[in-house]
């Protein structure tokens, strides 16, 4: 029993090795880019519109929509970051389902891959918006004292970030193989179907705390959607 | 748990590159195409809005025009009543003239023939009332009526007073003709003595013409210059004339003065001046 997709290596010259977790992570990426190259190959800006634009429409409308609501900011300069890690995330777990596919987001390295990623995204869209120095001054409030903590509870939030998600898609799997061993008919479909559902949430969960660690990040002044906009106008 | 740093870097580059792809693929173009049907929907609402802000104001517009050709209607008709109102009145003015005037003319006519009736009637009642007096006389004195007038008509030229004659004289020095008219030829004898009569009142002969005109009925008449003298049933007849125009009268007074009235002046006649 393999508890992550890493320990299954195909091809391995040195420290280079191919193992499930990067193929999957490639057959997941390749899925999602294709169906995105496939369907806007014919996108058409009328009320007539295929399915395929239709479903991407309303999957990418979703997204900005709950970006908007969790940021309170303009969403369009979030929704390539944490519009990706929602859809491979999510894409990863359901997926999970099929015999024989391995989950990448399964593999704490893969999930620490992703929090390391968040972890630097939210200094680079803070930097982005107030500057440098403005940025770090919210790791001395309110006061220079709570520097160290602010510092902890960065790396704390970033390594929870990875092992929530790591924990709840492998748990998933694990008691699924479990149970196929001890219930082997009916019990581990209820599982599986179980998993869909801590799936699409645990995506949910991984890509709103990453928004609202960057919107933090961003507009941890308080600053909210309007007042940023008002500054904009504002400026020359 | 182990970490195997390669995956580790190779699922970050991993993530970067899905990143990259999916904003290229995914994101950019459907955002492009949701922002553009945006826009059209937009542009739709506010070609509909201005659409509809057009048509109200046609509507208004075309609400204000019915109202004025309304209106207009009405001081059309209103006008064309009035016209015809005003051209019947003047129908019926001018139908009412000529009802007027044909009755005037009626009248007129009527009149006339009323005149020329009393005239004939007048002469015919003249010369059956001088035949009759012609015979009458002739019956009980044997003498001729048309004698008889001659000799008033002589007696009535001898008593004119001197002022008369010197007014035939001063009229005769201007215009020396004299002309006697009787209904019937004067004899040989009745001429000398009218000549005599007329030389004894003007003071020296004259050359007398002698005419007949038999509308004068019985009478005999001298005209001398500007002036006349004369003997006639005029009177009679005048007086006879006026009372059957009495009795014809169209309002029906005739019994006011009814009876046979004579002439109120004497059988002797008159002189006309």
């Amino acid at each position: 029993m393999t508890i992550t997709p890493d320990s299954v290596v195909y091809w391995q010259w040195g420290p280079v090795v191919i193992n499930a977790t990067l193929v999957f992570t490639w057959v997941t990426m390749a899925l999602l880019v294709g169906v995105s190259v496939v369907v806007t190959r014919k996108l058409t800006p009328g009320f007539e519109m295929g399915r395929g634009q239709n479903a991407l429409e309303a999957v990418v409308g979703t997204l900005r929509e709950q970006i908007r609501e969790v940021s309170r900011q303009d969403p369009e300069r979030f929704l390539s970051f944490i519009g990706t890690l929602f859809l491979f995330i999510v894409l990863s777990n359901v997926l999970g389902v099929i015999p024989g596919y391995q989950s990448p987001t399964g593999s704490l390295t893969t999930t620490a891959a992703l929090a390391v990623c968040v972890f630097f995204a939210v200094p680079l869209f803070g930097i982005q918006d107030k500057g440098l120095s403005a940025y770090l001054k919210n790791y001395i409030k309110p006061t220079p004292i709570m520097l160290p903590f602010n510092i902890i509870g960065e790396l704390s939030r970033t390594l929870a970030l990875a092992v929530r998600l790591f924990g709840n898609i492998m748990s998933g799997s694990l008691i699924a193989a479990i149970l196929i061993g001890v219930v082997p008919l009916f019990f581990p479909v209820v599982m599986n179907v179980f998993s869909i559902l801590i799936g699409v949430i645990q995506a949910y969960i991984f890509s709103v705390l990453a928004m609202v660690y960057i919107a933090s990040g961003t507009a941890a002044t308080g600053r909210t959607d309007e007042k940023a906009q008002d500054e904009r106008k504002g400026e020359p | 748990m182990e970490m195997d740093w390669f995956t580790f870097i190779a699922q970050i580059v991993n993530f970067l590159i899905l990143v990259v792809l999916l904003r290229a693929f995914l994101y950019r173009p459907v955002l492009r195409v949701m922002d553009k049907r945006q826009e059209t929907i937009a542009g739709q609402l506010q070609e509909a809005r201005e659409t509809r802000s057009r048509a109200e104001e046609e509507r208004e517009s075309l609400l204000r025009e019915r109202d004025e050709l309304e209106k207009g209607k009405k001081e059309i008709l209103d006008e064309a009543r009035k016209d015809a109102e005003e051209k019947k009145k003047e129908m019926i003015q001018r139908e009412r003239d000529h009802v007027a005037e044909l009755r005037e003319k009626w009248g007129e006519n009527l009149d006339r023939e009323k005149e020329d009736f009393l005239r004939e009637l007048g002469r015919r009642v003249g010369e059956q009332v001088f035949s009759v007096s012609r015979s009458v006389l002739k019956e009980f004195t044997g003498s001729d009526l048309e004698e008889q007038v001659f000799r008033r008509f002589l007696q009535k030229i001898e008593e004119l007073d001197g002022e008369e004659k010197e007014r035939i004289r001063s009229s005769l020095a201007e215009d020396r003709s004299v002309q006697v008219v009787s209904a019937k030829e004067l004899t040989g004898p009745q001429r000398e003595e009218l000549q005599a009569a007329l030389g004894r009142i003007l003071g020296e002969d004259v050359p007398v013409r002698f005419e007949i005109d038999e509308s004068l009925i019985a009478g005999v008449e001298a005209r001398l210059g500007g002036r006349s003298l004369s003997w006639s049933m005029g009177s009679y007849l005048e007086a006879a004339k006026d009372e059957f125009s009495r009795v014809i009268r169209p309002d029906g007074k005739e019994g006011e003065e009814a009876g046979p009235t004579a002439p109120s002046n004497d059988t002797s006649g008159e002189i006309h001046g």
